[in-house]
């Protein structure tokens, strides 16, 4: 690592340490459940929330590291969720059934991955798009496995949200942290190196579809595991709302407008997502779909690196301070 | 008529519709390999243009064409103007998005001026139809022949004219044409905008054959984009010999199987071509 | 970082904002898609939730026992873009935030199933006019409510009609039943009611085509071609508005025609015979109420509703107007505002003077609290008018059966 000067050094260090405290509390939250029904409706809110960086920052190892944009990642949350949903009918504790429906994912990954990924560019998000609404459309079909479009109810009465609340801090976590540890590892450093020229990176030896695959399993078992907890939240899955080309887009927004490839942007997206759906449900639910829309259009045409850009830049100029100001 | 004629002639029916519903979609990323996600959009704006001027004045659709078909044309002018063009030298996942985002301001556009009711064009000669053997829906008829119709026009089109070469010029090398001379600005824009007109054009005529809602464009996007595949991507023959493949395939399917999976048909060989076959079927024909 | 601290303190603010039930005024919540797929329902639902919620609030509230007092009721009403996952967000917000003492269900099956879940799992009665199929009730629920009987009732119904006009002789025995169900779980209570009627009584009934087909087809030829060459005396099918167009039109195209056609409940909006126009004649469809009614009630509500809304055409405003009413009868009789006190009340209701089938609200334990009153079969005329056919004591004519 470059630059350990004494004064990055403590920056680093206070940064570690805000992001324990702010874990601390977090992990806090459901101590509050008791206190009545707004301290549950905000645990079951930052379930939701916690899930969606989980799966955000996931999809970004795929679509931002990778660079290969998958309009696809709900077909892992569903396969996960349903995983998650057979189990737990068959009265297996939600937090066994996490590792299987991971696994399943990953497995997933491979089925379609595979062929898929050696296609470039706008090929891959269209193949991505396919794969997406043809597994919706099996789900429904298979009825004597997944219900079929009345999809599956799990057996209430199995706790408070304490649990998925935990299990979903447990994933947020893990998954900002595997993200880091990809990017500055030999694998990260692999897949950026086939993002920005496949041809370059294939000549000196760079086995790109192999790197990709990794990417696209470790993102999937994440999603997986996400729409595991998911199914235990709600309680009920069904193919029309687990598999949806809707909840595939949600996941590109939160990491595009957040931030693509980077560690926190994603995180930020979906923290953003998440109070954006919470406002415009109460409040402006006619223009829910516009406003992400604008959003989009505002990231591409004038900052594609996202929030996390636009913050790190309003920061640095504060911090620069008065004495430099722009002439 | 055998089961089998039946399905040929239906499914080949089938397939003029859905050629119509792909070519904007194929033009656009056929000239300036820009995946176009707002498509979806512009055929429902097309389908709700014809529907509002039916409702309000009678218009029969076809007769919509001479008024929406410009209107069309100057909006996408003035959408590559304001923001494609941005983001036409770059990454291709930022235009893919962008458009995307216009086509989700579309639909929530689209919902507060005429709600997420169903609405349908009324015509006088909506039930009729031609006895060729079976009795095919006239409106179908209709598609179909605007539809080679369009295809051989834009044929000569690109074949003949000053414009159609101009936009193969930059498609094929936008910096060698611009050394010869050639506003590449200005021709992607009207690439752009000539690429919208035709979805329109697609949007109305699909107002003859369907309900209109604003969630109708999204069924007609995903099978788009299997069309295009399968024609090889900037063939505007090879998109309608596409257009006929997946017709024919989705109405086999569901006389044969079951009309369950007419749907998981066109995506199941949206995936084979991509990845057997990139080409698409002109890549067949070539190699 | 400057982003997470916002993050936390928005967190913080909308938890802040938690409330509490109030005792000087009854909240009743629910979530209706008012934009969205199923917007056109979703408003006639508004409406008929509201006038019920007036006409109680015009005559000085609901008498609540245990206050010794009346109470305005106030309905909090949010839009659940026809969405599950928002429905499902909305109703955890009126139960823990807003603090609603009941809930009235929103309107379309998949909504409901997913949104019901969590008054079952608050703990908050929840009635229902806009789930239909058994499964929702099907799950050993107990807060869960339902006054649209399922569709799989329904189908029951058509059968039962069709048995009717055997027994009159107006019917061939046995009868060929071509059957066709969208791929939901609507569709797929439908297929169950029809073809358990069928499978009881072979000798009345054979079925030779029995097929699903998806949301938002682009084309029924496939699904008409097959419907000719089973060659069945009649045609049930279930599906949605679009898809209904979309099949009848093909089915006329074709030139089919049978003894008795179909779509389940689609049939009689007036914007089918503006697209259809003389094809829309003569159609059955199954509604859970019908503006052509004779009831004295429902003729009441009907006069009422017009004058302040304009168009009834569809089940939807009767229904929700029941529903919102039933759940107000409810909170009267329990006396209190206590959520175990509503539900028992709601339990143990057998109230007459409904403008529904029937007449009569009632949930039978046997079935998951779900009524299960027949539905009204209606026959689309070709002078504009729906005519009743059935149940017996609704019937405002004699029934039509085509000769193909």
């Amino acid at each position: 690592m470059t630059n350990t000067t004494p004064g990055v050094r403590r920056a680093s260090r206070a940064r570690a340490a805000a992001l324990a405290v702010a874990l601390l509390l977090l992990a806090a939250a459901p101590l509050l459940l008791d206190t009545g029904g707004g301290a549950r409706y905000l645990v079951r809110l930052l379930i939701i929330g916690l899930l969606y960086v989980t799966a955000a920052v996931a999809w970004d190892l795929v679509g931002g590291l990778a660079g290969q944009v998958s309009f696809g990642h709900a077909t892992f949350f569903g396969v996960g969720a349903y995983v998650a949903a057979i189990l737990v009918r068959q009265d297996v504790p939600i937090a066994v059934t996490i590792l299987p429906a991971a696994a399943a994912a990953a497995a997933y990954a491979v089925v379609w991955g595979w062929p898929c990924l050696r296609l470039r560019g706008p090929f891959f998000a269209i193949a991505t798009i396919g794969v997406g609404e043809a597994t919706r459309l099996f789900a429904l079909v298979l009825e004597p496995v997944t219900g079929g479009a009345t999809g599956l109810t799990l057996p209430i009465g199995g706790g408070g949200p304490a649990t998925p609340f935990y299990l979903a801090l447990g994933l947020a976590a893990g998954s900002l942290t595997i993200s880091f540890r990809v990017r500055r590892s030999r694998l990260g450093l692999g897949l950026s190196c086939v993002r920005e020229d496949i041809d370059a990176a294939e000549s000196i030896g760079i086995r790109s579809g192999w790197l990709q695959l990794q990417a696209l399993m470790a993102s999937a078992a994440l999603v997986g595991a996400a729409g595991a907890v998911y199914a235990r939240y709600l309680y009920y899955v069904e193919p029309g709302d687990v598999f949806s080309f809707n909840r595939s887009i949600g996941f590109i927004l939160m990491a595009i407008i957040g931030g693509v490839n980077t560690l926190w942007g994603p995180a930020l997206g979906a923290a953003l997502f998440l109070a954006l759906e919470q406002v415009l449900a109460v409040s402006f639910p006619d223009f829910h779909l516009g406003i992400y829309g604008l959003l989009l259009i505002a990231v591409m045409r004038y900052e594609p690196a996202g929030l996390l850009a636009i913050l790190r830049r309003v920061r640095a100029r504060r911090r620069r301070g008065p004495e430099a100001t722009p002439a | 008529m055998s089961t089998l004629a039946n399905v040929l002639l239906f499914g080949v029916l089938l397939g003029g519709v859905y050629a119509v519903m792909a070519y904007g979609l194929g033009l656009i990323y056929g000239v300036m390999r820009i995946v176009n996600l707002a498509h979806g959009a512009v055929l429902m704006l097309g389908a709700y243009a014809a529907y509002a001027l039916n409702a309000a004045w009678a218009l029969d659709p076809l007769f919509s064409l001479p008024l929406v078909l410009p209107l069309a044309y100057a909006a996408g002018i003035a959408l590559y103007a304001a923001l494609v063009r941005h983001v036409q030298g770059g990454p291709p996942m930022a235009s893919l998005l962008l458009l995307f985002g216009v086509g989700l301001c579309a639909r929530n556009a689209a919902y507060l001026v005429w709600t997420g009711d169903d609405r349908a064009v009324t015509l006088s000669y909506g039930l009729a139809t031609v006895d060729i053997g079976a009795p095919v829906p006239l409106t179908k008829l209709l598609v179909f022949t605007i539809a080679l119709g369009a295809t051989a026009a834009m044929w000569a089109l690109f074949k003949f004219t000053h414009f159609g070469r101009a936009i193969r010029a930059v498609s094929q090398d936008a910096f060698a044409a611009e050394l010869s001379g050639l506003d590449v600005a200005r021709i992607n824009a009207h690439a752009f905008g000539l690429g919208t007109a035709v979805g329109a054009l697609g949007g109305v005529l699909l107002s003859d054959l369907y309900v209109v809602n604003p969630e109708f464009g999204s069924g007609f996007l995903l099978k788009s984009f299997c069309i295009i595949v399968l024609g090889g991507m900037d063939s505007m023959l090879g998109i309608f010999a596409g257009a006929v493949l997946l017709g024919v395939a989705e109405t086999a399917a569901g006389v044969y199987g079951t009309s369950a999976l007419q749907d998981a048909v066109s995506f199941v060989l949206l995936v084979t071509a991509l990845v057997v076959r990139p080409g698409g079927l002109p890549s067949l024909i070539r190699s | 970082m400057a982003s997470r601290t916002c993050a936390a303190a928005l967190v913080l603010a909308v938890a802040a904002a938690c409330g509490g039930p109030r005792a000087d005024e009854i909240v009743i919540g629910a979530t209706l898609p008012i934009t969205g797929k199923e917007s056109r329902a979703g408003l006639f639902f508004r409406n008929g939730y509201t006038l019920a919620i007036d006409e109680a609030n015009e005559a000085g509230g609901v008498f609540v026992r245990t206050l010794g007092r009346r109470l305005p009721v106030r309905l909090a009403l949010l839009d659940d873009k026809s969405d599950s996952t928002t429905a499902v967000q909305l109703a955890e917000h009126l139960v823990n935030v807003t603090g609603v003492h009941a809930l009235l269900g929103t309107y379309e099956t998949k909504l409901t199933f997913a949104q019901s879940i969590v008054p079952e799992r608050e703990q908050i009665p929840y009635v229902s006019g806009g789930g239909g199929a058994s499964e929702i009730f099907g799950r050993g629920f107990r807060w869960i409510f339902g006054l649209l009987s399922s569709v799989e009732a329904m189908g029951h119904t058509f059968m039962d009609w069709l048995a009717a006009e055997q027994d009159a002789g107006r019917l061939p025995r046995p009868l060929t039943v071509a059957l066709a169900w969208e791929n939901t779980a609507h569709g797929q209570d439908f297929r169950n009611g029809v073809t358990g009627r069928a499978e009881a009584a072979p000798d009345r009934f054979a079925v030779v085509l029995n097929e699903a087909f998806e949301l938002n087809a682009k084309d029924f030829t496939p699904l008409m071609l097959k419907l000719r060459a089973a060659g069945a005396d009649v045609f049930l099918s279930d599906a949605h508005y679009p898809d209904f167009v979309l099949q009848h039109r093909t089915y006329l195209q074709m030139g089919l025609s049978h003894k008795v056609t179909s779509y389940g409940p689609r049939g009689t909006e007036a914007a089918a015979r503006e697209t259809l126009g003389a094809g829309v004649d003569y159609l059955v469809s199954g509604q859970w109420w019908s503006p052509a009614l004779p009831y004295a009630e429902s003729r009441t509500f009907l006069a009422n509703y017009t004058a302040r809304f304009g168009d009834a055409t569809s089940y939807y405003p009767g229904l929700a107007y029941e529903t919102a009413r039933t759940l107000l009868a409810a909170i009267e009789a329990a006396g209190s505002l206590e959520p175990d006190a509503i539900r028992q009340a709601l339990a143990d209701m057998n109230r007459d003077g409904a403008v529904i089938p029937g007449r009569r609200v009632y949930f039978p334990a046997a079935t998951g609290y779900q009524i299960d009153n027949p539905s009204v079969l209606v026959q689309n005329m070709p002078d504009g008018t729906a005519r009743i056919i059935h149940p017996p004591d609704a019937v405002t004519g004699e029934a039509i059966i085509r000769t193909p």
